[in-house]
């Protein structure tokens, strides 16, 4: 899967968001999207998780234009702000995209995910129960749920701590290893150098 | 245009939908042949419109300050934080003609104590304006009270490092509740301009009562519409100032307000005095109903006998509820993803028009047309209160959509597995307390409406409402308080349900 980038350009009134971003994703790639706050970042993921559409410029996968419903890209994303479900448990949160066919193999995916990113105490919590490290884990676990074939991630390890951070990112290269491609949008370049592979800046809606 | 039309079209069909209830009426009392020199009052009627502008503003200015002190004594009070807080809106859902019987039964009563009361004459501005300041009351407490909890704390503890509390409360903190505070005046001036339940009680001449009595006289409905012109006017220009209010009340503030006013003895003795008018709005119309039935036999009596109105004015709630649901949650969705004045503007045009002239609008359009089996029927009163009361459902859902957290509905577009399941499991969940909150509104307020009622009620079906209203111009008795009483415990029965099916999903987004 090549996920091909060209031209994008986005704008709210006067600011330019993005401005003419090219970019290429190819299968498995892990890369960093690298840049201070405002410089357009996570609105070129909102653009390709679909949520957003961009004033001109084309996205295609393998060669065809990408689908225009959010769910039908084959796309996992985490927000900046975890976003979780707060009539929803946290383990209903984490299952609430994924594939696994039947309750009992789904609920012990579940299971098995969460105790590895450390929050499996915390399936039967609401998501107003957990702490703000915590539901970063959580949504972090419902990203990776949906088993998708690329996984966004908009400053998903940003409030963890080194050692829940290093854990995290461990389980995070686990589950997409071989599976899925990681677009990483942050402003830590050591995140960015621990956990991918090619690297991009973005300065003012231009990616360089 | 063609990207607004694919993300938008159900929203585009309620919008449409809603304008077409609002407008239908309208336009085809505009296609008849009248007298348009109507909409230029005569010297009476420029008389009427200034006794509907005195008891409107004088109701929306008392409103506005008990409401600003008994918010700031509830918000500085021991019940800040909790849920409790919000007592006094237990009586809002109660039609407002029935405060004015509690308070003439009032009199009644301590007549027995004083008799000299009983010769008094009470009728004119004055108790008009007691029995509106204190049905409305509730509206103004709650958003003056949610005007201080949504204000930036920052701000009056910046305040507080350097002047008293007093000081801090009116030069800070009141200049943040203002646009509040004026929205819950101008709502309360259109709900005053557009009733003649409470002033006809009174033997007060509003503008809105002339327009019923003309229609009844002389059965031209679009000469009603001319004559109403003046108060649509009115009430637009009203709502026009207030929009900024409204404006403010749509816009999500996060921070929640901790600080502590540390108010000066004077302030604090006025706060109290504007809660024991909240208490007195909710003691006075239950201790009066109750001494009033006399026993409990005539309770169940009253209730037995008004059984079959009671069913026809829930069945007319109900529908209007249903009806409203899709057209107002479109234009809310609308109002939020575009934010236009115009548009805000046309959604809220039908609390400009008094409840008679929709009435007469309706029966108009569907007289004589293919329709008009629907005018035997209750889905008549029913359209009507629908059309009437939009406006109301609209802004809860539009606060609603505001506050929903995007990013959740966001995060469900992206890992849905499925359409429905996305829908079941998190857009439904999070949209059910504003669209019940908005349906129990409308239900409420149709259960009470006599505005439209009054000029839509099929033959041989008597809504609740307008028997009450009936049985009030001969004054309070024993069955009339039971009646009243049974509203209460509906109006009380219903909402309680309400609240504890939204409480069991207390904590949802």
């Amino acid at each position: 899967m090549v996920i091909d980038i060209q031209n994008v350009s986005k704008a709210y009134g006067n600011v330019k968001a993005l401005d003419g971003v090219s970019l290429q994703i190819k299968d498995l790639d892990r890369v960093a999207v690298l840049g201070e706050s405002g410089s357009g970042k996570s609105t070129l993921l909102h653009i390709l998780a679909g949520l957003q559409t961009a004033d001109s410029g084309s996205i295609t996968c393998d060669a065809k234009p990408l689908e225009n419903k959010p769910y039908k890209r084959g796309i996992a994303m985490v927000f900046q702000d975890p976003a979780l479900w707060n009539h929803m448990s946290v383990r209903a949160n984490i299952g609430f995209g994924c594939p696994v066919q039947g309750r009992k193999n789904r609920q012990e995916y579940v299971r098995k995910l969460a105790a590895e990113l450390g929050i499996e105490e915390l399936l039967n919590r609401r998501p107003y129960e957990i702490s703000g490290g915590q539901a970063r884990r959580v949504a972090i676990a419902r990203a990776l749920a949906c088993k998708r074939p690329l996984l966004l991630l908009d400053e998903a390890f940003s409030n963890l701590d080194e050692a829940t951070k290093k854990i995290t990112m461990d389980v995070v290269r686990k589950y997409s290893a071989g599976t899925a491609a990681v677009v990483l949008v942050t402003h830590d370049e050591r995140e960015a150098e621990s956990f991918c592979d090619t690297f991009y800046r973005m300065e003012k809606g231009h990616l360089t | 245009m063609k990207q607004f039309l694919k993300y938008h079209k159900k929203q585009i069909i309620g919008g449409v939908i809603y304008v077409l209830l609002f407008a239908a009426p309208v336009v085809t009392l505009l296609l008849e042949a009248g007298n348009p020199g109507l909409a230029i009052p005569n010297s009476r009627r420029w008389g009427l419109l200034r006794n509907t502008i005195s008891l409107g503003v004088l109701t929306a200015i008392g409103c506005m300050l008990i409401g600003f002190y008994a918010a700031v004594g509830i918000f500085t009070g021991r019940l800040r934080e909790k849920s409790l807080r919000w007592w006094f809106l237990l009586l809002l859902p109660v039609p407002q003609y029935i405060y004015a019987l509690s308070w003439m039964e009032l009199v009644r009563l301590l007549g027995q104590i004083w008799p000299s009361l009983l010769r008094m004459q009470i009728f004119g501005l004055l108790p008009c304006v007691i029995v509106e300041v204190m049905a409305y009351l509730p509206i103004c407490t709650a958003l003056a009270l949610l005007g201080l909890e949504r204000q930036d704390v920052r701000l009056a503890e910046a305040g507080l490092l350097c002047r008293k509390g007093d000081a801090v409360l009116y030069g800070i903190c009141l200049p943040q509740m203002l646009p509040w505070l004026l929205s819950g005046a101008g709502c309360v001036f259109v709900l005053s301009a557009t009733d003649f339940s409470i002033p006809s009680l009174f033997q007060y001449n509003v503008y809105a009562m002339e327009l019923f009595s003309d229609f009844s006289a002389y059965g031209k409905a679009v000469n009603s519409f001319w004559l109403a012109l003046p108060l649509i006017i009115l009430i637009l220009i009203v709502v026009m100032l207030s929009q900024n209010g409204l404006q403010q009340i749509f816009v999500p503030v996060r921070s929640h307000s901790q600080v502590r006013l540390h108010l000066s003895g004077l302030t604090k003795g006025i706060c109290t005095a504007a809660i024991g008018l909240c208490v007195m709005q909710i003691l006075i119309p239950v201790v009066t109903l109750t001494v009033g039935i006399g026993s409990w036999e005539q309770l169940t009596a009253s209730a037995v006998l008004a059984g079959e109105e009671l069913m026809i004015s829930c069945g007319i709630g109900l529908m209007a509820a249903l009806l409203t649901i899709f057209p107002a949650f479109a234009a809310a969705a609308i109002l939020c993803s575009t934010g236009n004045r115009f548009l805000r503007m046309l959604f809220l045009f039908p609390l400009a028009m008094p409840g008679a002239l929709i009435g007469v609008g309706w029966l108009e359009l569907l007289n004589g047309s293919f329709l008009h089996g629907i005018t035997g029927t209750l889905l008549f009163p029913a359209l009507g209160c629908a059309t009437r009361f939009m406006p109301f459902g609209t802004m809860i859902l539009t606060g609603m959509l505001f506050r929903v957290d995007k990013k959740c509905l966001e995060a469900a577009e992206v890992l849905q597995s499925s359409k429905r399941k996305a829908f079941l499991a998190v857009k439904l969940p999070m949209f059910a307390p504003g669209i019940l909150a908005s349906g129990l509104l409308v239900f409420l307020l149709a259960i009470g409406d006599v505005g439209v009622t009054l000029m839509t009620a099929p033959p041989g079906k008597e809504p609740f409402s307008i028997k009450i209203y009936n049985y009030l111009h001969y004054g309070a008795s024993e069955m009339v308080s039971g009646f009243c009483m049974v509203v209460v415990l509906v109006c009380l029965t219903v909402t309680v349900a309400m609240i504890g099916l939204l409480r069991m999903r207390k904590h949802g987004n």
